[in-house]
């Protein structure tokens, strides 16, 4: 009986280990000549593919004028106040509609509170937005409430320029200027071709 | 003579596993790739027209709060069957390379329509500059419902020069592979025909060799990419192409395991009736 499965086993054995040989014979044979296409397409699969493991969350710090760890795009990390129009609201990351319906955007490549440089926000142009503004006056205080730290700012001009005039809202490093536009004329009806743009520096206190 | 029967019979088998993948490749091409009833399908199982009606409401809102006319404006500016007919108009310029033809006239039409309707409830006396703006808003909407429903040209072009080509090679293969098989079977058979066991053996060697390496393809792609992860242009597109590359996927695994198992059965199986019979001629 033993002899007997013993010869079945060898049998069997014996046809898995050819099979196994093929298997071996033809992923080698792939992988010499076909390495390079499937890793090529394995790459752009990659480069299609959102790694969720690779998205954390840390919050900013302000090492002098240096932020350390930038807020997650789209998260809030600021409220803004401007208490002369009795204006305050959430101020978020990035600049995008959906952001834009959420509160006021923080353009991703202007600077952050504190860093030193140009910081440009954006908000829609109705009542519960920007849609007070305009109201607000040369010499008027506003306040960004961060997540790492207070920053007053005065208002010491107000324009309206182009929609496409992006040099009124320069980004440059060498001092600290909050700007500040929403769409105008505030009671437009179609597209709004210009922005209201209000400028204010920072307010050492 | 009998080794030579063995390798040649080996031999055989090899082919019969290559085979076996150019089959699984047609088939693969016949009824997923190259069906646009299967794709049709998918668009209706992955709610493909309601994902691109969402984006294209979306897409509208960038505009409407900065435009100062009422939230109305921009609702029901298109209908399911308007989203439908332009999606059909797209699979049909990737399948068939005909123009795309969208709805967009018929929008633009009904949202002028209720501009219009605003300006005049509210009085509204505007100048050039105001009459601008809204033609620019509305071409501003046109365009959004262009760019969403029809997501990228040179993708949909891009595609039917895939589909086409995909189709020649497809047409030149025809029935090749599984007349190849049917040769390839007949040949170890003719070889082995006075053990017809043998055949049985060398195609459990082929099936299960087949099983192995598309398990192991298939495991070493999961591995790799994150599959439901996949972006591509817009979320209806992407939730498209994984929930198709997932069940293509899935199928070619499905059908690994199953040559694994009639493999392994078809090994078994020879090697215990052949053993059985040779006990009884030693006896």
């Amino acid at each position: 009986m033993n002899k007997k499965v013993l010869n079945i086993l060898k049998a069997a054995i014996l046809s898995i280990i050819v099979a196994f040989l093929f298997v071996i014979i033809i992923s080698v044979t792939l992988i010499k000549i076909g390495k390079e296409k499937f890793d090529m397409a394995i790459y752009l699969l990659k480069v299609i593919t959102v790694n969720e493991s690779e998205i954390k969350t840390i919050d900013p710090v302000l090492q002098g004028n240096v932020l350390i760890n930038y807020p997650t795009y789209g998260t809030k990390y600021a409220t803004i106040k401007i208490d002369s129009i009795g204006l305050e609201l959430p101020v978020y990351y990035g600049a995008n509609y959906t952001i834009l319906k959420s509160g006021i955007a923080h353009d991703e490549n202007s600077y952050f509170p504190g860093e030193g440089g140009s910081i440009i926000l954006a908000g829609h142009n109705f009542s519960s937005f920007l849609g007070s503004l305009p109201k607000a006056n040369i010499g008027d205080r506003i306040q960004l409430e961060t997540t790492y730290g207070t920053f007053n700012y005065e208002i010491y001009d107000t324009k309206i320029v182009k929609e496409t005039d992006v040099n009124e809202v320069p980004i440059q490093d060498e001092k600290e200027i909050l700007m500040i536009y929403t769409c105008w004329p505030i009671n437009n009806i179609g597209h709004a071709s210009q922005r209201y743009v209000v400028y204010a520096n920072l307010v050492e206190e | 003579m009998k080794i030579l029967k063995y390798i040649i019979s080996i031999i055989l088998s090899f082919f019969i596993v290559l085979t076996i993948f150019l089959l699984i490749a047609t088939n693969v091409l016949n009824d997923k790739i190259l069906n646009k009833n299967y794709i049709k399908n998918k668009l209706k199982e992955t709610e493909f027209n309601l994902q691109i009606s969402r984006e294209v409401e979306s897409g509208f809102e960038k505009y409407i709060y900065q435009s100062g006319l009422p939230k109305e404006t921009i609702d029901n500016l298109f209908t399911e069957e308007m989203i439908e007919d332009d999606v059909n108009s797209i699979l049909n310029s990737v399948y068939e390379g005909s123009e795309i033809s969208l709805s967009n006239e018929k929008v633009q039409e009904t949202l002028d329509k209720k501009i219009q309707e605003y300006v005049s409830s509210q009085n509204l006396n505007l100048n050039e500059q105001g009459k601008n703006n809204i033609k620019k808003f509305e071409n501003l909407i046109i365009d959004e419902y262009k760019n969403n429903v029809n997501a990228s040209n040179s993708l949909y072009e891009n595609a039917h020069t895939v589909i086409e080509n995909l189709e020649k090679v497809n047409n030149k293969i025809g029935k090749l592979p599984i007349i190849i098989l049917i040769i390839l079977i007949v040949l170890l058979i003719v070889i082995n025909i006075k053990d017809l066991l043998s055949v049985i053996n060398f195609l459990g060697i082929s099936l299960l060799s087949s099983g192995i390496l598309i398990k192991l393809g298939i495991n070493l792609v999961f591995s790799n990419v994150n599959i439901d992860n996949l972006v591509l242009i817009s979320t209806s597109i992407s939730n498209l192409l994984i929930n198709i590359v997932k069940e293509i996927l899935y199928s070619i695994s499905d059908k690994g395991t199953l040559f694994i198992v009639c493999g392994i059965v078809a090994i078994i199986v020879s090697s215990i009736i052949k053993n059985i019979k040779n006990e009884k001629n030693e006896d």
